[in-house]
């Protein structure tokens, strides 16, 4: 028995493609059983004709497929894309600054990094609600602005694209931090030293070492929030009220009020083709940087 | 040796807390001379090295560093005439072999047209070839081609004074010991003064016109390396350059500069001295191995000690073999026997075997307490 057992794990040391097939057959079973099957099933549901109940028929059509070059769709898209674009641009401004002084932080590092994670101790949509109370227009920052005179008359800061963006930013700014906090820990201070020699200033230093050698972080992170962002519907649905419809809602609608299943895996596929295409910018991004 | 000092400290400090990494240490190193700090681990070399830089803080807790005659106290690296290689090299590893090298160039704005040419020549002059090397990424090279794009980023720049951090610590003996010569060379050349770290006491005796020995934060000796070696002020030092016999006991005798020592019951010896000893007083020497001979009989040269010991061990080292022999009184003394040609070895010294140890009267090093 141990044997057999030796000489099989002999064999699978002799096949590098057999030994790496082995150690990815619990991801790869995964993976197939959770992702591809039902993206299959997804697919073929955007190409049959719709059940009013929800479901579909047995049958073929591309009218659902059509439908997705409608304007109303790809404006709503486009917004979509536009809003998680300015969510991780701001998220990426908050959160550089951030990392920076995490890394810094030789003695604080480990009690800023469990700051960092602490939101995630309460649940999104608590988050989510906890935002509402802030921005509402009796909430905590109007109160704020009209105690202080800075305004006499509360601002409408629910229910805006405005609201979406801070929101999808609160919620999505540990990511960014996390992978660039990580990128800067491996920087060689000698590095930066070896820069400063050679007559660079503190400005220049950070421009031609300390920013290049983060890149892979920054790829990291902006992917890490730009693509839960597009896809996103519970802050939109929530801070952006009816008048900040994203993708996402939209998807979630043909699902539950509007029963139109087919029309919604035609959305989501469009979703997917968008997210893929922001993967493929990243990898070309990757190549270009360091591959040490 | 009538120009100013291209280097000059004056007690220099270093303190970190309650640590004293460098303690008032002064220095003059002269134009194009080859110098080196040597001392084991934590002695404060690299942080004097430092120092030098304006690393950390540019501001020394005591004392004044002057470069090229003028106070750089508080000056930032840049603002200092010196270039660095690093022990790990420090190369940007997003950069090719040319990007790192034209770096330094292209933050003092130097024209393009004159940095490819500049970065052409500085390769050339560290022995790699341009057509070959200047497009690769810093991981695509050897340890001992990184350290030529180290050495050729700091040169580019043609700083006054070059400071090396361990350089060659990270390379195999051959290569460093190619490396060492090359550096020498260069040093040579350029007429670029070297002040070069390093723990590595053969290191800093092969290369350096004069080394400064550390130990504690503190500099205890500085000299050339012949000097050194020939004359180490503490026990410390001629143990940690070379290697050295040491003998101890209290004067008895002190007559035409010559000290009679005894040492143990019946082992006594003499040694010349500059200043009169007064009898009784403890004196400790130290004898270099090839200043030793070893006789059979009794019959040692006139103006030689001769202690009579047992032959322990024989170590063979190729050219020469190292005779241990244990005295009387359990003292060990290494005794250096060169081989005089083919096959003739000091394999005619035998374990066990009784010997005399001999040394001239004048070859002998009085150290410091």
């Amino acid at each position: 028995m141990t044997s057999r057992r030796h000489r099989l794990l002999a064999l699978l040391h002799r096949l590098p493609l057999a030994r790496s097939a082995a150690l990815l057959s619990p991801a790869g079973t995964w993976l197939v059983v959770f992702f591809a099957v039902p993206l299959a099933i997804m697919a073929t549901y955007a190409l049959r004709p719709r059940h009013l109940l929800g479901g579909v028929y047995p049958g073929w059509t591309t009218t659902h497929v059509a439908r997705l070059l409608e304007p109303l769709y790809l404006v709503v898209l486009a917004r979509s894309v536009v809003l998680s674009l300015i969510a991780t641009i701001i998220a990426l401004a908050v959160s550089y600054p951030m990392a920076l002084t995490i890394v810094r932080a030789t003695r604080w590092r480990p009690l800023l990094l469990f700051l960092v994670v602490l939101p995630f101790w309460t649940s999104f949509l608590v988050r989510t609600y906890a935002t509402i109370f802030l921005l509402r227009d009796t909430g905590l920052v109007n109160q704020l602005l009209l105690r202080v005179g800075l305004i006499h008359q509360p601002l409408h800061l629910l229910y805006t694209p405005g609201a979406v963006i801070f929101g999808l930013v609160t919620g999505f700014v540990p990511f960014m931090v996390l992978p660039i906090y990580a990128s800067l820990e491996k920087l060689d201070p000698s590095l930066l030293e070896a820069a400063e020699v050679l007559g660079a200033s503190r400005w220049r230093r950070f421009r031609r070492v300390t920013w290049p050698l983060s890149l892979p972080g920054v790829a990291a992170g902006s992917l890490l929030v730009f693509v839960p962002a597009l896809g996103s519907f519970l802050t939109s649905d929530l801070l952006g009220g009816a008048k900040v419809q994203l993708i996402g809602n939209l998807i979630e609608n043909q699902f539950t009020s509007a029963r139109n299943w087919p029309f919604g895996s035609a959305l989501s596929f469009l979703l997917l083709v968008v997210v893929l295409a922001g993967m493929l910018l990243r990898l070309r991004f990757a190549s270009r940087s360091v591959s040490a | 040796m009538t120009d100013a000092p291209v280097l000059t400290l004056d007690r220099v400090s270093r303190r970190y807390g309650g640590v004293t990494a460098v303690d008032q240490v002064s220095l003059q190193v002269a134009r194009g001379e080859f110098f080196s700090l040597l001392g084991p681990s934590g002695c404060g070399k690299t942080t004097l090295l430092r120092l030098i830089a304006g690393f950390d803080n540019p501001e020394p807790d005591g004392g004044e560093i002057r470069l090229l005659g003028e106070v750089v106290n508080g000056r930032r690296p840049y603002q200092r005439p010196i270039g660095m290689v690093f022990q790990n090299y420090a190369l940007f590893p997003h950069l090719t072999v040319a990007g790192n090298v034209a770096f330094g160039l292209e933050e003092r704005r130097v024209p393009r047209s004159e940095i490819a040419s500049r970065v052409t020549h500085v390769l050339e002059l560290v022995r790699l070839d341009p057509a070959l090397y200047a497009n690769r990424r810093p991981t695509e090279l050897s340890g001992g081609q990184r350290q030529r794009v180290a050495l050729a980023r700091a040169l580019v720049l043609q700083p006054p004074v070059l400071l090396l951090d361990e350089p060659l610590g990270a390379l195999d003996l051959q290569l460093r010991k190619e490396m060492q010569l090359e550096l020498r060379q260069l040093n040579r050349t350029l007429g670029i003064t070297f002040i070069l770290v390093t723990h590595d006491q053969e290191e800093a005796l092969v290369m350096s016109d004069r080394v400064a020995v550390m130990s504690g934060g503190k500099v205890i000796q500085v000299g050339t390396p012949a000097g050194i070696y020939d004359h180490p002020r503490t026990a410390f030092i001629a143990g940690f350059i070379g290697q050295a016999n040491r003998f101890h006991g209290r004067v008895t005798a002190f007559a035409d500069r010559v000290a009679t020592v005894e040492q143990a019951a019946n082992i006594s010896w003499r040694v010349e001295t500059s200043s009169a000893m007064a009898i009784g007083t403890s004196l400790e020497i130290a004898v270099r191995p090839e200043w030793h001979d070893l006789v059979r009989d009794g019959a040692a040269p006139p103006d030689c000690n001769a202690i009579p010991g047992t032959v322990r061990e024989v170590i063979f080292l190729g050219d020469s073999s190292h005779v241990v022999v244990a005295l009387t009184d359990g003292a060990i003394v290494r005794v250096a026997v060169r081989s005089a040609g083919l096959d003739s070895h000091a394999d005619s010294w035998r374990v066990g075997e009784h010997v005399v140890v001999t040394w001239p009267v004048g070859s002998a090093q009085v150290l410091e307490q």
